[in-house]
C-alpha cells in the first residue's frame, strides 16, 4: 500500500463469481453509499450511517469508503471530508441520467475496490439502488437493517431487521457471497461526528 | 402492449406459529396475497384503461398449493398466470429474482413490468426490482409514463398506493377457466445455483 494508491491494496486479480474463496480473499473493507439533502449538506441518515461503519470498521479492522452521488458530487463530498472516512469517490450524476448508467457506474465501482460489507441508506431510492446494484454483483441484500454484529468466523455479519409489523424480529447472515449488502434503518445507529482535523482524500470516479 | 405483475404469497398470520426451541415460524395453512398484490393488479387494470390493447400475466413463486393466488389475480383482469414452484429456499431474494427473471424471459420479456413494494415480510419488496434489472427495465414513477416510455419500464407500486377495484362474481368465475402455466425451478437454475445466498439465523417472535 502507498500514500499515492490507498487503494492498491484492495485491488487483484479479477475473480471468477462461483470461486467464492478467492473473491472473499479480496473482498475488504466497507464501502457506504451516501445520501446529502437538497443543499448536499449530509443527512442524518447519512451520519448513521458513517457512525456505525466506523464503529464496525473498528473491530474489522479494514478501512472504509464513502461514495457519493449528485448532480456537484464533488462539491457534495467537500462536507463529508470530517468524519474519518478513509476515502471518498463521489459520481456525477446529473438531472436524467437513466438509472442503469448509475448501477453501471456503482458496479464498476464495487468491483474495484472489492468491498466485503456494502451499506446503503434506507430510503426508498436507497432500497431501489441497492436492490439493482445486489442484482448486479449476484449477492444477498437485507433491508432496513436496525442492528448488526460480527461473526468473527468468517467475518460474516448477523443483520436484525423486523418484519409483520414489528411481531417479528428476524436474523438473516450473508455467508456464500460477497460483499454483503444492506440498507440500513433511519435512527436505528448513533451518528458520527465530525472531525476538524482529519480530512479524507476525495477522489472523481469516471467508471 | 404486454405487461406483467409479480404477485406476492405471503403467511397467515392467524395460522402460523412461533417456536421457541427452533426459532423460527413455523406456517401453517395456505400462504394469501397481501394487500400490495391487490395495489400492484389495480395498476395493470388503469394501464388496459389507457386505452392501449394490452394482454397481461400475473406471477408467482411459490408452492402448486399457491394457485388459488393466481386464480385471485386472475380474476382482477389478467389474461394468463404463471406459477413458478420448486424446492428453492423462498426466504431468498436472490434466487427468486434469478427464477422469475428466467420464466419471464420464457414467456416473452413484457413492455411493462409492475411489481410491489414492501409487504411487510421478507426482502422488504427487493425481488420486484432485482427482476427488472436482470431484465435491463429502467424505472419509471406513474402509469403514463410506462404506458408512453419508448424502452422497457418497470413501476414499482407500494401498499395503499391506489383503491383496488375488488373483482365481481362473473370476474371470479371467468378466472376459472384462464390460462394457467406451470413451471418448475430446476427448469431453470441447477441446484447449485438455487443455493441461497443469504440465510436465515434464526427469528424471534416480540408479539
Amino acid at each position: 500500500m502507498t500514500e499515492e494508491d490507498p487503494l492498491a491494496f484492495m485491488r487483484g486479480e479479477a475473480v471468477p463469481a462461483e470461486d467464492l474463496r478467492k473473491r472473499e480473499a479480496v473482498a475488504q473493507g466497507i464501502a457506504v453509499v451516501l445520501e446529502t439533502d437538497q443543499n448536499g449538506k449530509p443527512t442524518t441518515a447519512s451520519e448513521e450511517l458513517i457512525g456505525k461503519t466506523l464503529e464496525l470498521n473498528s473491530e474489522l479492522g479494514s478501512r472504509v469508503t464513502g461514495c457519493i452521488l449528485g448532480e456537484k458530487g464533488e462539491d457534495y463530498s467537500k462536507s463529508f471530508v470530517h468524519y474519518g472516512l478513509d476515502k471518498i469517490f463521489f459520481i456525477e450524476k446529473p438531472a436524467k441520467t437513466p438509472g442503469q448508467e448509475i448501477v453501471s457506474k456503482l458496479q464498476s465501482l464495487f468491483e474495484k475496490i472489492k468491498p466485503e460489507l456494502l451499506i446503503f441508506p434506507d430510503t426508498a431510492a436507497g432500497r431501489r439502488m441497492a436492490a439493482r446494484v445486489a442484482a448486479r454483483l449476484g449477492t444477498g441484500l437485507v433491508t432496513s437493517v436496525e442492528s448488526m454484529g460480527i461473526d468473527f468466523n468468517d467475518r460474516s455479519i448477523e443483520m436484525t431487521h423486523t418484519e409483520l409489523q414489528g411481531k417479528m424480529r428476524r436474523i438473516i447472515v450473508i455467508r456464500e457471497a460477497r460483499p454483503q449488502m444492506a440498507t440500513l434503518a433511519a435512527g436505528c445507529f448513533t451518528p458520527a461526528r465530525l472531525d476538524e482535523t482529519v480530512r479524507s482524500p476525495v477522489e472523481k470516479f469516471e467508471g | 402492449m404486454k405487461v406483467v405483475a409479480l404477485v406476492k404469497a405471503v403467511p397467515d398470520l392467524s395460522e402460523s406459529r412461533y417456536s421457541k426451541s427452533e426459532q423460527r415460524i413455523q406456517e401453517k395453512g395456505p400462504r394469501l396475497m397481501p394487500a400490495v398484490s391487490e395495489n400492484v393488479l389495480e395498476v395493470v387494470r388503469q394501464i388496459r384503461e389507457m386505452g392501449k390493447e394490452v394482454s397481461a400475466a400475473g406471477m408467482l413463486f411459490g408452492n402448486q398449493s399457491e394457485e388459488a393466488i393466481l386464480r385471485k389475480a386472475l380474476a382482477f383482469g389478467l389474461d394468463q398466470a404463471c406459477l413458478i414452484s420448486g424446492a428453492t429456499d423462498r426466504t431468498d431474494p436472490h434466487v427468486k429474482s434469478k427464477l422469475i427473471a428466467k420464466a419471464i424471459e420464457k414467456l416473452g420479456v413484457p413492455d411493462i413490468l409492475v411489481v410491489g413494494g414492501a409487504s411487510g415480510f421478507g426482502g422488504g419488496g427487493q425481488v420486484g426490482v432485482r427482476v427488472a434489472e436482470l431484465l435491463g427495465f429502467e424505472d419509471v414513477w406513474t402509469v403514463q409514463d410506462a404506458v408512453s416510455a419508448k424502452s422497457k419500464s418497470v413501476l414499482v407500486v407500494e401498499q395503499g398506493s391506489n383503491q383496488p377495484r375488488i373483482p365481481n362474481v362473473m370476474a371470479v368465475m371467468k378466472a376459472g377457466s384462464k390460462e394457467m402455466v406451470m413451471f418448475k425451478a430446476e427448469e431453470f437454475l441447477t441446484a447449485d445455483e438455487q443455493k441461497p445466498v443469504a440465510l436465515i439465523s434464526r427469528e424471534e417472535w416480540l408479539a
